[in-house]
Protein backbone atom coordinates (compact mmCIF):
# COMPACT_ATOMS: atom_id res chain seq x y z
CA UNK A 1 0.00 0.00 0.00
CA UNK A 2 1.54 3.06 -0.90
CA UNK A 3 1.28 6.24 1.28
CA UNK A 4 -1.41 7.94 -0.78
CA UNK A 5 -3.37 4.97 -0.37
CA UNK A 6 -3.91 5.72 2.96
CA UNK A 7 -7.45 6.51 3.52
CA UNK A 8 -8.07 10.12 4.84
CA UNK A 9 -5.37 11.00 3.80
CA UNK A 10 -5.12 14.02 1.10
CA UNK A 11 -3.41 12.82 -2.41
CA UNK A 12 -0.45 15.15 -2.47
CA UNK A 13 -1.54 17.77 -5.07
CA UNK A 14 0.60 18.30 -8.15
CA UNK A 15 1.42 21.54 -8.04
CA UNK A 16 0.97 21.44 -12.24
CA UNK A 17 -2.33 21.32 -10.74
CA UNK A 18 -2.76 23.13 -8.69
CA UNK A 19 -1.25 26.32 -10.77
CA UNK A 20 -4.04 25.50 -13.48
CA UNK A 21 -6.67 25.77 -10.80
CA UNK A 22 -5.50 28.58 -9.13
CA UNK A 23 -5.24 30.23 -12.99
CA UNK A 24 -8.72 29.31 -13.85
CA UNK A 25 -9.72 30.87 -10.56
CA UNK A 26 -8.38 34.09 -11.19
CA UNK A 27 -10.35 34.35 -15.14
CA UNK A 28 -13.10 33.42 -13.50
CA UNK A 29 -15.92 35.43 -11.88
CA UNK A 30 -14.55 35.65 -8.66
CA UNK A 31 -11.73 38.01 -10.16
CA UNK A 32 -9.29 39.30 -7.77
CA UNK A 33 -10.95 37.11 -4.62
CA UNK A 34 -8.49 34.47 -3.34
CA UNK A 35 -10.40 31.97 -1.49
CA UNK A 36 -9.64 31.36 2.54
CA UNK A 37 -9.78 27.98 2.50
CA UNK A 38 -7.42 25.68 0.16
CA UNK A 39 -9.13 23.70 -2.42
CA UNK A 40 -11.53 20.86 -1.30
CA UNK A 41 -9.60 17.10 -1.87
CA UNK A 42 -11.92 13.98 -2.09
CA UNK A 43 -11.16 11.75 0.37
CA UNK A 44 -12.75 8.85 0.91
CA UNK A 45 -12.68 5.16 2.34
CA UNK A 46 -9.30 3.56 0.22
CA UNK A 47 -10.32 5.97 -2.05
CA UNK A 48 -13.87 4.30 -3.41
CA UNK A 49 -16.48 5.80 -4.21
CA UNK A 50 -19.07 6.63 -1.76
CA UNK A 51 -22.02 6.30 -3.25
CA UNK A 52 -23.43 3.42 -5.41
CA UNK A 53 -23.56 3.88 -9.25
CA UNK A 54 -27.35 3.91 -11.30
CA UNK A 55 -27.69 0.07 -11.31
CA UNK A 56 -29.51 1.93 -14.91
CA UNK A 57 -27.70 1.26 -18.05
CA UNK A 58 -28.50 2.14 -22.11
CA UNK A 59 -32.01 0.79 -21.64
CA UNK A 60 -32.94 3.95 -20.13
CA UNK A 61 -31.78 6.22 -21.97
CA UNK A 62 -33.52 4.39 -24.74
CA UNK A 63 -36.67 4.27 -22.69
CA UNK A 64 -36.45 8.33 -22.05
CA UNK A 65 -35.77 9.21 -25.67
CA UNK A 66 -38.51 6.86 -27.34
CA UNK A 67 -40.69 8.32 -24.31
CA UNK A 68 -39.83 12.33 -25.19
CA UNK A 69 -40.51 10.66 -29.14
CA UNK A 70 -44.02 9.47 -28.04
CA UNK A 71 -45.03 12.85 -26.59
CA UNK A 72 -43.71 14.84 -29.11
CA UNK A 73 -45.35 13.06 -31.78
CA UNK A 74 -48.75 12.53 -30.22
CA UNK A 75 -48.76 16.95 -29.34
CA UNK A 76 -48.12 17.22 -33.67
CA UNK A 77 -50.46 14.55 -34.03
CA UNK A 78 -52.86 16.58 -32.15
CA UNK A 79 -51.99 19.73 -34.21
CA UNK A 80 -52.12 17.83 -37.20
CA UNK A 81 -55.86 17.01 -36.01
CA UNK A 82 -57.20 20.39 -34.85
CA UNK A 83 -55.56 22.20 -38.25
CA UNK A 84 -56.27 19.11 -40.28
CA UNK A 85 -53.21 17.51 -41.88
CA UNK A 86 -53.95 14.26 -42.85
CA UNK A 87 -51.42 12.94 -43.66
CA UNK A 88 -48.86 14.34 -41.07
CA UNK A 89 -51.89 13.22 -38.68
CA UNK A 90 -51.39 9.22 -39.76
CA UNK A 91 -47.30 9.41 -39.54
CA UNK A 92 -47.44 11.08 -35.89
CA UNK A 93 -49.59 8.90 -35.03
CA UNK A 94 -48.18 5.63 -35.91
CA UNK A 95 -44.79 7.41 -35.00
CA UNK A 96 -46.24 8.09 -31.24
CA UNK A 97 -47.49 4.33 -31.04
CA UNK A 98 -43.76 2.79 -31.74
CA UNK A 99 -42.14 4.73 -29.92
CA UNK A 100 -44.45 4.40 -26.96
CA UNK A 101 -43.82 0.46 -27.33
CA UNK A 102 -40.48 1.32 -27.82
CA UNK A 103 -40.47 3.13 -24.43
CA UNK A 104 -42.50 0.46 -22.50
CA UNK A 105 -40.30 -2.04 -23.61
CA UNK A 106 -37.33 -0.69 -22.73
CA UNK A 107 -38.83 0.40 -19.19
CA UNK A 108 -40.08 -2.83 -18.43
CA UNK A 109 -37.45 -5.14 -19.95
CA UNK A 110 -34.51 -3.11 -17.53
CA UNK A 111 -36.25 -4.08 -14.48
CA UNK A 112 -34.50 -6.39 -12.41
CA UNK A 113 -37.86 -8.21 -12.36
CA UNK A 114 -40.03 -7.49 -15.39
CA UNK A 115 -42.92 -9.68 -14.65
CA UNK A 116 -43.40 -7.24 -11.36
CA UNK A 117 -43.64 -4.27 -13.76
CA UNK A 118 -47.72 -3.80 -12.44
CA UNK A 119 -46.17 -3.58 -9.43
CA UNK A 120 -45.35 0.08 -10.18
CA UNK A 121 -49.05 0.96 -10.42
CA UNK A 122 -49.75 -0.41 -6.68
CA UNK A 123 -49.12 3.63 -5.46
CA UNK A 124 -48.82 7.34 -6.83
CA UNK A 125 -46.02 8.92 -5.23
CA UNK A 126 -45.37 12.61 -6.02
CA UNK A 127 -41.78 12.27 -4.35
CA UNK A 128 -41.02 9.93 -7.40
CA UNK A 129 -40.55 11.22 -10.61
CA UNK A 130 -40.82 7.15 -12.00
CA UNK A 131 -43.72 6.57 -10.07
CA UNK A 132 -45.07 9.69 -11.60
CA UNK A 133 -43.70 9.05 -15.26
CA UNK A 134 -45.33 5.25 -14.94
CA UNK A 135 -48.78 6.81 -14.20
CA UNK A 136 -48.36 8.90 -17.33
CA UNK A 137 -47.35 6.58 -19.67
CA UNK A 138 -50.46 4.54 -18.14
CA UNK A 139 -52.65 7.24 -18.96
CA UNK A 140 -51.35 8.30 -21.86
CA UNK A 141 -50.50 4.42 -24.11
CA UNK A 142 -54.21 3.03 -23.67
CA UNK A 143 -55.44 6.13 -25.61
CA UNK A 144 -52.73 5.51 -28.34
CA UNK A 145 -53.29 1.46 -28.78
CA UNK A 146 -56.42 1.23 -28.69
CA UNK A 147 -57.35 0.23 -32.01
CA UNK A 148 -60.94 2.60 -32.74
CA UNK A 149 -58.67 5.38 -31.62
CA UNK A 150 -56.39 5.24 -34.41
CA UNK A 151 -58.94 7.33 -36.83
CA UNK A 152 -59.53 9.31 -33.94
CA UNK A 153 -57.31 12.00 -32.04
CA UNK A 154 -54.73 11.46 -30.04
CA UNK A 155 -55.94 13.79 -27.25
CA UNK A 156 -58.95 11.43 -27.32
CA UNK A 157 -61.67 13.91 -28.47
CA UNK A 158 -60.75 13.91 -32.52
CA UNK A 159 -64.73 13.12 -33.61
CA UNK A 160 -65.89 15.95 -31.16
CA UNK A 161 -66.73 18.14 -34.58
CA UNK A 162 -65.21 16.61 -37.56
CA UNK A 163 -67.63 13.79 -38.79
CA UNK A 164 -65.38 13.61 -42.07
CA UNK A 165 -62.35 12.53 -40.10
CA UNK B 1 -55.45 13.43 3.27
CA UNK B 2 -52.50 14.34 4.74
CA UNK B 3 -48.78 15.57 3.50
CA UNK B 4 -45.67 13.93 5.11
CA UNK B 5 -42.82 16.13 5.96
CA UNK B 6 -40.06 15.82 3.45
CA UNK B 7 -36.78 17.72 4.95
CA UNK B 8 -36.13 18.62 8.56
CA UNK B 9 -36.54 17.46 11.74
CA UNK B 10 -39.13 15.14 12.54
CA UNK B 11 -40.61 14.17 16.05
CA UNK B 12 -42.13 11.04 15.18
CA UNK B 13 -41.32 9.33 12.02
CA UNK B 14 -43.51 6.57 12.14
CA UNK B 15 -47.06 8.96 13.15
CA UNK B 16 -45.85 10.91 10.24
CA UNK B 17 -45.71 7.44 8.09
CA UNK B 18 -49.50 6.96 9.08
CA UNK B 19 -48.66 4.60 12.10
CA UNK B 20 -51.71 4.88 14.46
CA UNK B 21 -49.94 5.08 18.28
CA UNK B 22 -46.82 3.29 17.43
CA UNK B 23 -44.09 1.94 19.32
CA UNK B 24 -41.08 4.23 20.27
CA UNK B 25 -38.36 4.61 17.08
CA UNK B 26 -35.81 1.89 17.28
CA UNK B 27 -32.19 2.76 16.28
CA UNK B 28 -28.67 1.81 16.28
CA UNK B 29 -25.88 3.62 18.16
CA UNK B 30 -22.37 2.51 16.82
CA UNK B 31 -19.43 3.32 19.17
CA UNK B 32 -16.65 2.95 17.01
CA UNK B 33 -14.01 3.97 19.81
CA UNK B 34 -14.70 0.67 21.11
CA UNK B 35 -14.95 -1.36 18.18
CA UNK B 36 -12.32 -3.86 17.86
CA UNK B 37 -13.29 -5.01 14.32
CA UNK B 38 -14.10 -8.52 15.33
CA UNK B 39 -16.89 -8.62 12.40
CA UNK B 40 -19.15 -10.48 14.60
CA UNK B 41 -21.50 -8.23 13.30
CA UNK B 42 -21.02 -8.79 9.56
CA UNK B 43 -21.55 -12.91 10.38
CA UNK B 44 -24.55 -12.58 12.34
CA UNK B 45 -26.13 -10.37 10.31
CA UNK B 46 -25.59 -13.02 7.35
CA UNK B 47 -26.84 -15.82 9.66
CA UNK B 48 -29.43 -14.13 10.87
CA UNK B 49 -31.06 -12.92 7.56
CA UNK B 50 -29.54 -15.57 4.80
CA UNK B 51 -27.67 -13.09 2.76
CA UNK B 52 -25.64 -14.83 0.00
CA UNK B 53 -22.16 -14.43 -0.50
CA UNK B 54 -23.03 -12.55 -3.36
CA UNK B 55 -21.52 -12.61 -7.46
CA UNK B 56 -18.50 -10.99 -6.15
CA UNK B 57 -18.02 -13.26 -3.32
CA UNK B 58 -17.93 -10.44 -0.69
CA UNK B 59 -16.10 -11.04 2.08
CA UNK B 60 -14.01 -14.20 -0.11
CA UNK B 61 -11.82 -12.17 -2.22
CA UNK B 62 -9.31 -10.29 -0.57
CA UNK B 63 -9.11 -6.75 -1.44
CA UNK B 64 -6.26 -5.92 0.47
CA UNK B 65 -7.84 -2.65 2.25
CA UNK B 66 -6.36 -3.99 5.83
CA UNK B 67 -8.33 -6.08 7.35
CA UNK B 68 -11.39 -5.31 5.40
CA UNK B 69 -12.28 -8.25 2.63
CA UNK B 70 -16.03 -7.08 2.67
CA UNK B 71 -15.29 -2.97 1.16
CA UNK B 72 -18.34 -1.57 1.62
CA UNK B 73 -21.76 -1.58 1.97
CA UNK B 74 -23.98 -3.66 -0.29
CA UNK B 75 -27.12 -5.80 -1.71
CA UNK B 76 -24.81 -8.72 -0.15
CA UNK B 77 -23.04 -6.57 2.84
CA UNK B 78 -25.89 -5.02 5.66
CA UNK B 79 -22.72 -4.65 7.72
CA UNK B 80 -19.90 -3.32 7.00
CA UNK B 81 -16.47 -3.62 9.42
CA UNK B 82 -14.14 -0.87 7.68
CA UNK B 83 -10.59 -0.83 8.89
CA UNK B 84 -8.34 2.42 8.32
CA UNK B 85 -4.57 2.29 9.38
CA UNK B 86 -3.23 5.53 10.04
CA UNK B 87 -0.52 7.30 11.75
CA UNK B 88 -1.83 7.84 15.44
CA UNK B 89 -2.07 12.19 16.00
CA UNK B 90 -2.98 13.78 19.12
CA UNK B 91 -4.19 12.93 22.19
CA UNK B 92 -5.13 9.30 21.07
CA UNK B 93 -1.47 8.99 20.78
CA UNK B 94 -0.38 10.22 24.16
CA UNK B 95 -2.80 8.20 25.74
CA UNK B 96 -0.97 5.18 24.19
CA UNK B 97 2.52 6.34 24.85
CA UNK B 98 1.88 6.50 28.48
CA UNK B 99 -0.03 3.35 28.98
CA UNK B 100 2.96 1.63 27.50
CA UNK B 101 5.61 3.74 29.75
CA UNK B 102 4.09 2.32 32.85
CA UNK B 103 3.07 -0.98 31.10
CA UNK B 104 4.58 -4.17 32.82
CA UNK B 105 6.18 -6.61 29.72
CA UNK B 106 3.18 -8.86 29.11
CA UNK B 107 3.39 -12.46 27.59
CA UNK B 108 1.46 -12.77 24.84
CA UNK B 109 2.19 -16.04 24.30
CA UNK B 110 3.95 -15.74 21.27
CA UNK B 111 7.21 -17.19 20.58
CA UNK B 112 9.89 -14.39 20.42
CA UNK B 113 13.09 -13.75 22.01
CA UNK B 114 12.63 -9.73 22.01
CA UNK B 115 9.80 -7.80 22.49
CA UNK B 116 8.68 -5.63 19.33
CA UNK B 117 10.61 -2.85 18.66
CA UNK B 118 13.72 -3.68 20.95
CA UNK B 119 15.89 -4.63 17.92
CA UNK B 120 15.49 -1.26 16.36
CA UNK B 121 15.75 1.12 19.60
CA UNK B 122 12.61 3.10 21.02
CA UNK B 123 13.81 6.30 18.91
CA UNK B 124 12.00 4.21 15.43
CA UNK B 125 9.13 3.15 16.84
CA UNK B 126 5.64 4.86 15.29
CA UNK B 127 2.80 5.70 16.65
CA UNK B 128 -0.22 4.03 14.82
CA UNK B 129 -3.82 3.69 15.29
CA UNK B 130 -6.12 1.38 13.78
CA UNK B 131 -9.42 2.77 13.08
CA UNK B 132 -12.84 0.00 13.34
CA UNK B 133 -15.88 1.00 12.62
CA UNK B 134 -19.37 -1.40 11.70
CA UNK B 135 -21.23 0.54 9.15
CA UNK B 136 -24.77 -0.09 8.91
CA UNK B 137 -28.04 1.02 6.86
CA UNK B 138 -29.32 4.91 8.48
CA UNK B 139 -32.64 4.25 8.58
CA UNK B 140 -33.09 8.01 7.45
CA UNK B 141 -35.76 10.40 9.18
CA UNK B 142 -35.90 11.01 5.46
CA UNK B 143 -34.84 8.64 3.55
CA UNK B 144 -34.14 9.14 0.13
CA UNK B 145 -34.73 5.44 -0.80
CA UNK B 146 -38.52 5.25 0.61
CA UNK B 147 -39.12 8.57 -1.33
CA UNK B 148 -38.19 7.75 -4.74
CA UNK B 149 -39.81 3.81 -4.66
CA UNK B 150 -42.15 3.78 -7.38
CA UNK B 151 -43.78 0.54 -5.82
CA UNK B 152 -44.16 0.91 -2.40
CA UNK B 153 -41.97 -1.96 -1.90
CA UNK B 154 -40.05 0.77 0.59
CA UNK B 155 -41.72 1.62 3.41
CA UNK B 156 -41.42 3.17 7.11
CA UNK B 157 -42.37 0.23 9.84
CA UNK B 158 -43.59 1.19 12.92
CA UNK B 159 -40.49 1.31 14.49
CA UNK B 160 -39.34 4.17 12.27
CA UNK B 161 -36.92 1.91 10.42
CA UNK B 162 -36.79 1.72 6.54
CA UNK B 163 -37.33 -1.96 5.07
CA UNK B 164 -37.49 -3.29 1.74
CA UNK B 165 -40.60 -5.65 0.91
CA UNK B 166 -39.30 -8.74 -1.17
CA UNK B 167 -42.58 -9.64 -2.27
CA UNK B 168 -43.45 -6.10 -3.78
CA UNK B 169 -39.80 -4.90 -5.04
CA UNK B 170 -39.88 -4.63 -9.02
CA UNK B 171 -36.38 -4.35 -9.18
CA UNK B 172 -36.44 -0.31 -10.90
CA UNK B 173 -32.99 0.76 -8.91
CA UNK B 174 -34.37 3.80 -8.19
CA UNK B 175 -33.23 3.65 -4.25
CA UNK B 176 -29.56 2.76 -5.38
CA UNK B 177 -29.23 6.29 -6.69
CA UNK B 178 -32.04 7.74 -4.27
CA UNK B 179 -29.54 6.91 -1.59
CA UNK B 180 -27.49 9.62 -0.35
CA UNK B 181 -25.31 7.29 1.94
CA UNK B 182 -24.84 4.53 -0.75
CA UNK B 183 -26.32 1.74 0.92
CA UNK B 184 -28.95 -0.23 -1.00
CA UNK B 185 -27.76 -1.72 -3.96
CA UNK B 186 -29.66 -4.23 -6.41
CA UNK B 187 -28.22 -7.87 -5.89
CA UNK B 188 -27.27 -9.49 -9.15
CA UNK B 189 -28.65 -12.50 -10.45
CA UNK B 190 -31.59 -11.90 -8.20
CA UNK B 191 -33.09 -8.80 -9.62
CA UNK B 192 -34.22 -7.08 -6.61
CA UNK B 193 -33.11 -4.27 -3.87
CA UNK B 194 -31.46 -5.44 -0.56
CA UNK B 195 -30.16 -3.63 2.70
CA UNK B 196 -30.65 -4.08 6.07
CA UNK B 197 -33.83 -4.51 7.62
CA UNK B 198 -32.52 -3.57 11.31
CA UNK B 199 -34.00 -6.78 12.22
CA UNK B 200 -38.15 -6.25 11.59
CA UNK B 201 -38.56 -10.01 11.93
CA UNK B 202 -36.47 -9.47 15.63
CA UNK B 203 -38.22 -6.76 16.51
CA UNK B 204 -41.79 -8.07 15.91
CA UNK B 205 -40.60 -10.60 18.64
CA UNK B 206 -38.72 -8.26 20.90
CA UNK B 207 -35.62 -9.41 19.96
CA UNK B 208 -32.50 -6.70 19.56
CA UNK B 209 -31.01 -7.08 16.37
CA UNK B 210 -28.68 -10.15 14.98
CA UNK B 211 -26.09 -7.67 14.76
CA UNK B 212 -26.21 -6.24 18.01
CA UNK B 213 -26.97 -9.52 19.88
CA UNK B 214 -23.06 -10.49 18.79
CA UNK B 215 -21.32 -7.63 19.07
CA UNK B 216 -19.09 -8.95 22.07
CA UNK B 217 -18.00 -5.26 23.24
CA UNK B 218 -21.88 -2.82 22.67
CA UNK B 219 -20.15 -1.03 19.99
CA UNK B 220 -23.41 -1.91 18.10
CA UNK B 221 -25.98 -0.49 20.91
CA UNK B 222 -29.57 -0.90 19.97
CA UNK B 223 -32.69 1.00 21.85
CA UNK B 224 -35.03 3.62 21.60
CA UNK B 225 -33.72 6.43 19.34
CA UNK B 226 -33.99 8.83 21.89
CA UNK B 227 -32.12 7.38 24.87
CA UNK B 228 -29.54 6.08 22.24
CA UNK B 229 -29.07 9.69 21.59
CA UNK B 230 -28.69 10.88 25.03
CA UNK B 231 -25.95 7.96 25.64
CA UNK B 232 -24.33 9.01 22.69
CA UNK B 233 -24.36 12.52 24.02
CA UNK B 234 -22.07 11.41 27.51
CA UNK B 235 -20.19 8.63 25.13
CA UNK B 236 -18.94 12.11 23.49
CA UNK B 237 -18.71 14.04 26.07
CA UNK B 238 -16.82 11.97 28.40
CA UNK B 239 -14.28 11.15 25.25
CA UNK B 240 -13.87 14.77 24.71
CA UNK B 241 -12.60 15.37 28.99
CA UNK B 242 -10.37 12.50 28.32
CA UNK B 243 -8.84 14.60 25.64
CA UNK B 244 -9.92 12.67 22.69
CA UNK B 245 -10.74 15.92 20.75
CA UNK B 246 -11.28 13.97 17.41
CA UNK B 247 -14.52 12.65 18.81
CA UNK B 248 -17.18 13.49 16.92
CA UNK B 249 -21.13 12.58 16.49
CA UNK B 250 -22.16 11.48 12.69
CA UNK B 251 -25.88 11.18 11.75
CA UNK B 252 -27.38 12.77 15.63
CA UNK B 253 -27.93 16.05 14.39
CA UNK B 254 -31.61 16.35 13.08
CA UNK B 255 -31.29 19.46 11.32
CA UNK B 256 -28.96 17.43 9.08
CA UNK B 257 -29.74 16.53 5.58
CA UNK B 258 -31.82 13.60 6.07
CA UNK B 259 -33.36 14.67 9.76
CA UNK B 260 -31.25 12.86 11.67
CA UNK B 261 -30.48 8.81 11.26
CA UNK B 262 -31.93 6.50 13.09
CA UNK B 263 -28.51 4.64 13.05
CA UNK B 264 -25.99 7.10 13.94
CA UNK B 265 -22.09 6.52 14.88
CA UNK B 266 -19.40 8.00 17.38
CA UNK B 267 -16.06 8.32 14.94
CA UNK B 268 -13.06 8.97 15.54
CA UNK B 269 -11.90 11.14 12.51
CA UNK B 270 -13.58 13.09 9.87
CA UNK B 271 -16.48 10.82 8.14
CA UNK B 272 -14.87 10.70 5.26
CA UNK B 273 -12.14 8.82 6.28
CA UNK B 274 -14.38 5.75 6.82
CA UNK B 275 -16.21 6.33 3.74
CA UNK B 276 -19.22 8.30 4.88
CA UNK B 277 -20.06 11.54 2.95
CA UNK B 278 -19.56 14.54 5.57
CA UNK B 279 -23.04 16.32 4.40
CA UNK B 280 -25.57 13.99 2.92
CA UNK B 281 -28.91 15.46 1.94
CA UNK B 282 -32.04 13.54 1.10
CA UNK B 283 -32.96 14.65 -2.61
CA UNK B 284 -36.45 14.86 -1.68
CA UNK B 285 -35.56 17.98 -0.06
CA UNK B 286 -36.20 19.44 -3.68
CA UNK B 287 -38.64 17.67 -5.08
CA UNK B 288 -40.91 21.04 -5.10
CA UNK B 289 -38.30 23.11 -7.28
CA UNK B 290 -37.64 19.46 -9.52
CA UNK B 291 -41.40 19.40 -9.80
CA UNK B 292 -41.60 23.54 -10.76
CA UNK B 293 -39.01 22.90 -13.25
CA UNK B 294 -40.85 20.05 -15.00
CA UNK B 295 -44.00 22.69 -15.21
CA UNK B 296 -41.81 25.32 -16.97
CA UNK B 297 -40.18 22.45 -19.40
CA UNK B 298 -43.85 21.49 -20.32
CA UNK B 299 -44.99 25.02 -20.35
CA UNK B 300 -42.34 25.04 -23.17
CA UNK B 301 -42.77 22.31 -25.13
CA UNK B 302 -46.73 23.21 -25.03
CA UNK B 303 -45.66 26.35 -26.20
CA UNK B 304 -42.97 25.18 -28.88
CA UNK B 305 -46.02 22.92 -30.18
CA UNK B 306 -48.38 25.67 -30.46
CA UNK B 307 -45.96 28.16 -32.16
CA UNK B 308 -45.17 25.55 -34.48
CA UNK B 309 -48.14 25.20 -36.12
CA UNK B 310 -49.38 29.07 -35.81
CA UNK B 311 -46.16 30.17 -37.30
CA UNK B 312 -46.42 27.76 -40.46
CA UNK B 313 -47.99 27.87 -43.69
CA UNK B 314 -50.91 25.34 -44.88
Amino acid sequence: MSPSDRPGDAVPADPSHVSVRSRRRRGGAGRGEESMVPEAEFRSYYGRPVLKPPVWEHKIAYYMFAGGLAAGTAVLGAGADLTNRPALRRATRLGSLGALVASIYYLVSDLGRPERFHHMLRVAKPTSPMSVGTWVLAAFGPPRGWPGQRRSSPTGCGRCGRPGS
Amino acid sequence: MTWNSLFGPLHDVAADAGHEDPPPRMGFFTDTSVCIGCKACEVACKQWNSVPAGDDRAGFDLLGLSFDNTGALGADTWRHVAFIEQPAVGPAADVLAEAAARAEPQTLGMPSFSRPGDGTGAETRTDFRWLMSSDVCKHCTHAGCLDVCPTGALFRTEFGTVVVQQDICNGCGYCVSGCPYGVIDRREGDGRAQKCTLCYDRLHDGLEPACAKACPTDSIQFGEVDALRERADQRLAALHERGVGSALLYGRDTDDGVGGAGAFFLLLDEPEVYGLPPDPVVATRDAGQMWRRAGMAAAAFAAAAVGAFLGGRR
